[in-house]
């Protein structure tokens, strides 16, 4: 794994005793990108599903041109922990999927349809809940009356 | 020869053309030269648009293809998540959290 995707993990996931939880009241103050990088990928990895009980998911947007899978598991047979990661990068009319031990390929077909479908339910639910953002318009959402 | 009927210099690759407009791709986009208008062409536009139909026909490629049209998407929501409201999210004055 390259220092630059290792360095691009740790903004993210840091130390696990200390993630980053979203609290339901929080007061509204500007935050830093690696806060908004662990909000933004808390959606993402509830968008495939629930994660199987011992797993640990990220799927975020990591920048203009690349997004991120990672997935932590404890292996059942060694007991040691495991883990995938997977890296979409965007190219000039293409896909490009860069997998561990150098495997590189253009994903076509039912991946790309999957990863569309995925970019954009990230879009619509991390513009609304993290940023208060209507997808559709770009507008901030009014904020609701007061029960 | 007259000027108007001197033949062009090729830089551009001929893709299509017609009895009174050629077509060409430059690398980046399509262009149209028309020095051969002859006789019942009705005009240039006409000349361009009977071209644009020919390059249609013959470098359908040339036109995006579903799955590129999903890659300019998924790039579209990538720039306006990162540079867009992540960006705007870590400036000053700018609220965030739509849970609060």
């Amino acid at each position: 794994m390259s220092r630059l995707f290792k360095k691009a993990m740790q903004l993210v996931t840091g130390d696990p005793n200390t993630a980053l939880k979203m609290p339901k009241n929080r007061p509204a103050k500007k935050l830093t990108e690696r806060e908004l990088l662990q909000m933004e990928s808390e959606i993402g990895a509830k968008l495939f599903g629930d994660v199987p009980v011992g797993h640990r998911r990220e799927f975020f947007c990591l920048d203009e041109k690349t997004w991120i899978w990672y997935e932590e598991w404890k292996d059942q047979k060694t007991g040691k922990k495991a883990s995938s990661t997977i890296r979409y990068e965007i190219h000039d009319k293409k896909i490009l999927k860069v997998q561990e031990g150098a495997r590189y390929s253009y994903i076509e077909g039912e991946e790309l349809d999957n990863l569309l479908a995925a970019v954009s339910l990230y879009y619509e639910q991390v513009a609304r809940h993290v940023y208060g953002i209507d997808p559709q318009t770009g507008q901030p959402i009014a904020p609701m009356a007061a029960v | 020869m007259s000027e108007r009927n001197k033949p062009l210099s090729f830089d551009y690759e001929l893709i299509g053309g017609t009895d009174g407009a050629a077509l060409f791709h430059d690398g980046d986009r399509f262009d149209t030269q028309n020095p051969y208008r002859t006789e019942g062409m009705d005009s240039y536009q006409e000349g361009h648009k009977r071209a644009l139909a020919a390059a249609a026909r013959i470098r359908p490629e040339r036109l995006p293809s579903p799955d590129e049209q999903k890659v300019v998407r998924i790039e579209d929501l990538s720039l306006r998540l990162a540079a867009g409201f992540r960006r705007r999210g870590t400036q000053a004055d700018v609220l965030v959290g739509g849970e609060q």
